[in-house]
């Protein structure tokens, strides 16, 4: 009985892991660090998430906790919410649609993939945020976020691939 | 897609159309939320409450560490320049203390021609000083998320000031944190008088470091260096509350450059003046 409560409860958390890893980079981007200028191109650490997971562990962040994340994110940077939650779930889409084509090359072409995932998901966001504040946006800082989320793809990457070998081994 | 995956897809159809009707679901509520940005919905700004007031301790902690890094790195840099600032702020120590004298006598001289002119004052302002956790934002806002809420008497609409000059106002209160947009963030609109002569403008933010001003007169003059303060119209600030001064033009537009040091923010002044209760009746 003990164990097999105890094995349910071992396998939830290996389930939920991605979801809490992905919080806590969440929570982390928002310390507040006293660097010039970087909190407007801080990278988006939850595309990396999204793309990295659905790439290789679709069932393990699901289209609900990608929204539930998302929303978290809006909510939690003091503007408006949607566009970050409606450019996630479109980016989980696109790349689950191709995933198949992804997952079997090496981790430099995923990397390019992920550039060109990037690219359009910060169109996206931008286009989506510029709707919503009803204002012409700044493109600059949007698109140093861009080129920052994709510098910081491989050092995250590293982390969630360490993450799958160490803990969620067994299918 | 995997082969097991498809295999049981085509076994159950009924599944996959399930999660697609999840996934529209999702993106729907996603665009909803969008068009109602703007219309300061009460259940999204609860739940934005809420969350704050979740993270706000979760944050404390995690910045802890920074902190300590912070504080080691200022130390060290402190240390090094320990003579020279001493000598340099015994020379500001005697500047300020002729200020501080020459304000005095002003003041003496303001309260006796304000009871000469019956001239009602500004009621008297409390304020609670906060730590910032959160430094919000992104690429399209700009916010701070701080430690002080409701339980402190903070409120919304109450200025944050620095000890150089106004950063911004509470936006929203939980019970323990307020976040605050700053002066910058691209929905700030804030009444100031520029200059000597006091024009009247509105500062307006950009999400870059150095809003501008709207609404100048066209035939008045102003110039680089003039002084920005608020004007106290609209009634949320009161008047006087020292912003910046004006650098340059962007885009025909004047660019004012808040004296608030943006990567120095470590802690706020939350001041409430008594001008906006939550439970006030709008005025009229």
């Amino acid at each position: 009985m003990i164990p097999a409560a105890l094995e349910k409860i071992d396998r939830w958390t290996r389930m939920l892991l991605p979801g809490l890893l992905a919080l806590a980079l969440l929570l982390i981007g928002m310390v507040p660090i006293r660097l010039a200028g970087l909190t407007p191109i801080a990278p988006w650490a939850m595309l990396i998430a999204v793309y990295f997971w659905t790439v290789h562990r679709p069932g393990l962040l699901p289209v609900w906790a990608i929204f539930c994340l998302g929303l978290l994110g809006d909510l939690m940077s003091g503007g408006p919410a949607g566009p970050g939650t409606f450019t996630l779930l479109l980016t989980h889409a696109a790349v689950k649609a191709q995933r198949r084509y992804i997952l079997p090359h090496a981790f430099v072409v995923q990397w390019m993939v992920f550039a060109l995932v990037a690219v359009m998901a910060g169109s996206i966001l931008f286009l989506s945020a510029t709707i919503t504040q009803r204002a012409i946006l700044a493109v600059e800082p949007a698109s140093f976020q861009v080129l920052m989320t994709i510098a910081v793809y491989p050092i995250l990457a590293w982390v969630f691939v360490q993450t799958q070998l160490t803990f969620l081994k067994q299918h | 897609m995997q082969r097991p995956l498809s295999v049981a897809r085509l076994a159950t159809p009924m599944r996959a159309w399930a999660g697609r009707l999840v996934f529209g679901l999702l993106i729907a509520t996603a665009l909803t939320l969008m068009l109602l940005a703007k219309a300061d919905v009460a259940v999204i700004e609860r739940a934005r409450s809420e969350i704050d007031d979740a993270i706000a301790p979760l944050l404390e902690a995690l910045s802890q560490p920074v902190a300590t890094v912070n504080g080691i790195i200022d130390y060290a840099e402190e240390m090094a320049a320990l003579r020279a600032r001493n000598a340099a702020l015994k020379t500001e120590n005697e500047r300020l203390r002729n200020w501080q004298a020459r304000a005095m006598e002003l003041q003496a001289e303001n309260s006796r021609l304000g009871a000469l002119l019956n001239f009602v004052p500004d009621p008297d302002a409390r304020s609670v000083t906060a730590r910032i956790v959160g430094d919000q934002g992104g690429a399209f806002a700009r916010s701070l998320l701080t430690n002080a809420g409701s339980v402190q008497g903070v409120g919304r609409g109450q200025a944050a000031m620095t000890g150089q000059g106004l950063a911004g106002r509470v936006v929203g209160t939980g019970e323990r944190s307020a976040r605050v947009l700053l002066l910058t963030d691209i929905n700030s609109r804030i009444p100031v008088l520029v200059g000597d002569r006091r024009h009247r403008a509105v500062l307006a933010g950009d999400n870059s470091p150095n809003p501008h001003l709207l609404y100048l007169d066209p035939h008045v003059a102003i110039a680089v260096g003039d002084y920005v303060v608020t004007s106290g119209v609209g009634g949320v600030f009161p008047s006087g509350l020292p912003i910046g001064r004006v650098t340059g033009v962007k885009r025909s537009h004047p660019t004012v450059r808040p004296f608030v040091d943006w990567d120095r923010l470590e802690i706020l002044r939350l001041i409430d003046y008594g001008r906006v209760r939550d439970s006030d009746p709008a005025p009229q």
